[in-house]
């Protein structure tokens, strides 16, 4: 009964999806004032699909497996927390969550739309609404996660075990929250080019809506690198892989549109720039979709593939944007603002920056397409692999992150380096730096660059935020008598730093790494770098759900404890799959990270061990940069009243 | 899609062996690295994204020691990698050969680059003359 229910509030979503958009269309913008009936239902759409989700979930909790996909992922013998996630750990379910998603950001949009044009909102949410439209049809038609099966199993298949994981129960809905956080920047500049009005709230909502998808992309990702790094069972924390590319994609695209609609507030130009990388933005993160979901491109974790359906999702997709290129060609704006660019004016270093985000995220896409291109043209197959993006990428992110700085500090329409000496002695300061690491063992070129640009990074935005401080423009500004945090100031230093702490720990990671293989026997000890670890016992338990075999390992130096590590092996008997869990002891600067492999004899085993250095710079890093961008929105709250007046 | 049958092969085969052990290393440190090295760029064909070293196949086992078998047979780096194309074709290697198609692959991100800058020059010299 509950399934029908929950297939019932589907349907009735999608009812009233299609009221709404007539509702839009037939609005006639001459009554701007007229609050009519249907302008409040935009939040009854997201609460229809909401029960509809909701009660997807409490099937899955109760574990009916007459339904065809509870009965493909789930299993009675899961505990509570997957079972939850199953509802979104597959495709049908996953799918859901993005209509839903889509249309929570509608309502949000509706919540925070009362100032702006009226002509302007109404054509943004029929933008935004047709997409969900398409999308529910979609869903009723081809991937329905309430279809019943007429011979229910007695258990499920359950959940692949890999994904039975604490991170990877919040790391969906979270990506999603930034794929479709992309839709609002989408809808606005198609719903701006159909109306051309309101140019001088566009840029704020813009500036707004970019930003929040930003936060949650970037944490979706570092939550998904962080299950990588301790899940698949050596330590990668990013491997190139078709599906972590896609989802790169809309996060460098949506970078380039947070600093492009920084130009346009400030010159009105390159609005039709900025429009675009909207548009495209969503369109990425919908071919992302279609890649993960379509099964076109093999993946390591294409979790939740069917390719009987892509075709029908590539035209979705097909249509989407090639209707919204359509829009920005035949409606852009003509109007030929031009810039003033000069060496030292930050609307040039923007401009480059941009450009080297677009040239980063070709070489992406085109490697992560490359094999399918190849196949279809030349009949032969190739692979594109991490090898490849590392050659390839590094010069253009090394010509990223030297900019960074750079542009940072130079001022709007400069004409010369104020602060000439203040770059070039910081400049010299991280060479020097970087130069006397070389006291203490590098491997190479790349380590030094590494190490000079994360200085170089971390230090310029320290001391943007240090000089700040001056009477001038200080951190806390004067705002008609009362202080006020500058949090532009602070979110922009905030994610610039985290950048630098981000190629710090790569660098790290990448160049000291220590590994170890070797046979151990139970109660023998040995040696990784000064590290003594001894193998105390292997110990053999049964859970609810899978088998377990796991060894105890204590991490010692100078004879004194730092940690014991329990690295194991599981045996999933539904699916009869075997998945290695590595142990992880963090400290500061190091993570012992240990993997139980095979078993020789009666008493030896395969074991790794790796020590990787800083690489909590990493994790760290990301938090920072979505941080940035958080506390960056916090300046909504500050000067709303400004801008209005 | 037909990479599907392997991922079921796997699944099966899974248990009986593992990413590189120790019994398969050489005793010659340079050589050792050398392998690891190379390991890296081959793929392992029976899986669905990994390279050899992390790959838990028995394909994967049988390649990391045919690699060490030639490289103590005194093979250079390009020759092994040439034989492996030869008998399993391109697919194998994670960084495309810089020949033929893959140049295209190999160029594309600095033309987008050289394109760019000179359309920021040309924005650049038009700002300058409307000064």
């Amino acid at each position: 009964m509950v399934i029908e229910l929950g297939h019932f509030f589907l349907i009735a979503a999608f009812c009233l999806n299609l009221g709404l958009i007539a509702n839009c269309v037939v609005h006639r913008p001459s009554l701007v004032g007229f609050t009519n009936f249907f302008d409040r239902l935009e939040s009854l759409l997201f609460i229809l699909l909401a029960i509809s989700f909701l009660f997807l979930i409490v099937s899955f909790i109760t574990s009916d497996f007459s339904v065809k996909l509870i009965a493909n992922n789930s299993h009675s013998l899961k505990p509570l927390l997957y079972k939850v996630a199953g509802a979104w750990g597959n495709h049908e379910g996953s799918m859901l969550l993005w209509v839903l998603i889509m249309s929570l950001y509608l309502f949000l949009f509706q919540l925070s739309s009362n100032n702006y044009s009226k002509k302007l909102v109404n054509n943004v949410v029929l933008v935004q609404l047709s997409i969900i439209a398409l999308f529910l049809c979609y869903l009723l038609v081809l991937s329905n996660p309430f279809e019943r099966l007429d011979f229910p199993p007695l258990d499920g298949q359950d959940l692949n075990p890999i994904l039975q994981d604490v991170l990877l129960v919040a790391h969906p809905p979270v990506l999603y929250l930034g794929y479709l956080g992309l839709s609002i920047p989408f809808s606005l500049a198609l719903g701006y080019l159909l109306t051309n009005d309101d140019k001088i709230n566009i840029v704020r909502l813009l500036r707004f809506w970019s930003l929040v998808p930003f936060v949650f992309l970037t944490l979706g990702i570092l939550l998904g690198s962080i299950w990588a790094y301790y899940e698949l069972g050596w330590g990668g924390w990013w491997f190139w892989d078709p599906v972590e590319n896609v989802s790169l994609l809309p996060w460098l695209l949506n970078l380039s549109l947070i600093h492009s609609v920084l130009i346009l507030e400030r010159r009105s130009s390159l609005l039709n720039w900025s429009i675009l990388l909207s548009i495209m933005g969503f369109s990425f993160s919908m071919i992302g979709t279609f890649i993960v979901r379509s099964g076109l491109i093999t993946s390591v974790h294409a979790f939740a593939n069917d390719p009987s359906r892509g075709l029908f999702i590539l035209l979705i997709i097909f249509l989407a944007i090639s209707s919204s290129l359509l829009i920005f060609v035949t409606k852009r704006s003509n109007s030929k603002n031009l810039m003033k660019l000069n060496i030292a004016s930050k609307e040039l270093w923007i401009l480059f920056q941009n450009l080297t985000l677009l040239v980063i995220a070709s070489i992406v896409f085109l490697g992560t397409i490359w094999p399918f291109i190849v196949e279809v043209v030349f009949s032969e197959q190739v692979s594109v692999g991490e090898p490849f993006y590392e050659v390839s990428l590094t010069p253009f992110i090394i010509i990223f992150a030297f900019m960074l700085p750079i542009a940072s500090k130079v001022g709007w329409g400069g004409k010369k380096f104020s602060d000439s000496t203040k770059i070039l002695s910081l400049f010299f300061i991280c060479l020097a730096l970087s130069t006397s690491g070389f006291t203490w063992g590098f491997l190479g070129l790349l380590t030094f660059i590494g190490l000079f640009l994360s200085l170089w990074v971390c230090l310029g935005s320290t001391i943007e935020l240090y000089s700040s401080f001056q009477p001038y423009s200080s951190i806390f500004k004067r705002n008609r008598g009362s202080l006020t945090i500058n949090f532009r100031l602070m979110g922009r230093t905030c994610a610039h730093f985290g950048f630098g702490l981000l190629i710090f720990g790569v660098t790290a990671v990448t160049s000291w790494e220590t590994e170890d293989i070797r046979h151990v026997k139970v109660g023998d000890s040995f040696f990784v770098k000064s590290y003594q670890i001894v193998f105390k016992g292997i110990d053999y338990s049964v859970e609810k759900n899978f088998k377990r075999v796991s060894g105890s390992f204590e991490v010692m130096r100078n004879n004194k404890s730092i940690g014991i590590l329990f690295p194991e092996k599981r045996l999933y008997p539904s699916r009869n799959e075997v998945t290695t869990e590595a142990s992880i002891k963090p400290t500061v600067f190091n993570d012992f990270y240990m993997v139980l492999g095979n078993k020789l004899d009666e008493n030896a085993w395969v074991v790794r061990t790796y020590i990787k250095p800083f690489i909590s710079f990493i994790w760290l890093g990301v938090i920072m940069i979505s941080l940035g961008a958080g506390l960056s929105l916090l300046s909504f709250t500050t000067n709303r009243n400004r801008s209005r007046a | 899609m037909k990479y599907h049958y392997y991922l079921f092969f796997t699944l099966f085969v899974a248990s009986n062996a593992f990413a590189v052990e120790p019994s398969e290393f050489l005793n010659n440190s340079t050589l050792e690295n050398r392998a690891r090295n190379l390991s890296a760029n081959i793929r392992c064909l029976v899986c669905q994204n990994e390279n050899i070293d992390s790959s838990d196949s028995e394909f994967a086992k049988d390649i990391r020691l045919f690699i060490r078998d030639q490289l103590v047979g005194g093979f250079s780096d390009e020759e092994i990698e040439e034989f492996l194309v030869s008998k399993y074709g391109t697919y194998i290697l994670f960084k495309p050969e810089f020949s033929r198609y893959n140049i295209f692959l190999y160029l594309f991100g600095p033309f987008i680059f050289i394109f760019g800058i000179i359309m920021i020059s040309f924005l650049f010299l038009k700002s300058k003359k409307g000064n």
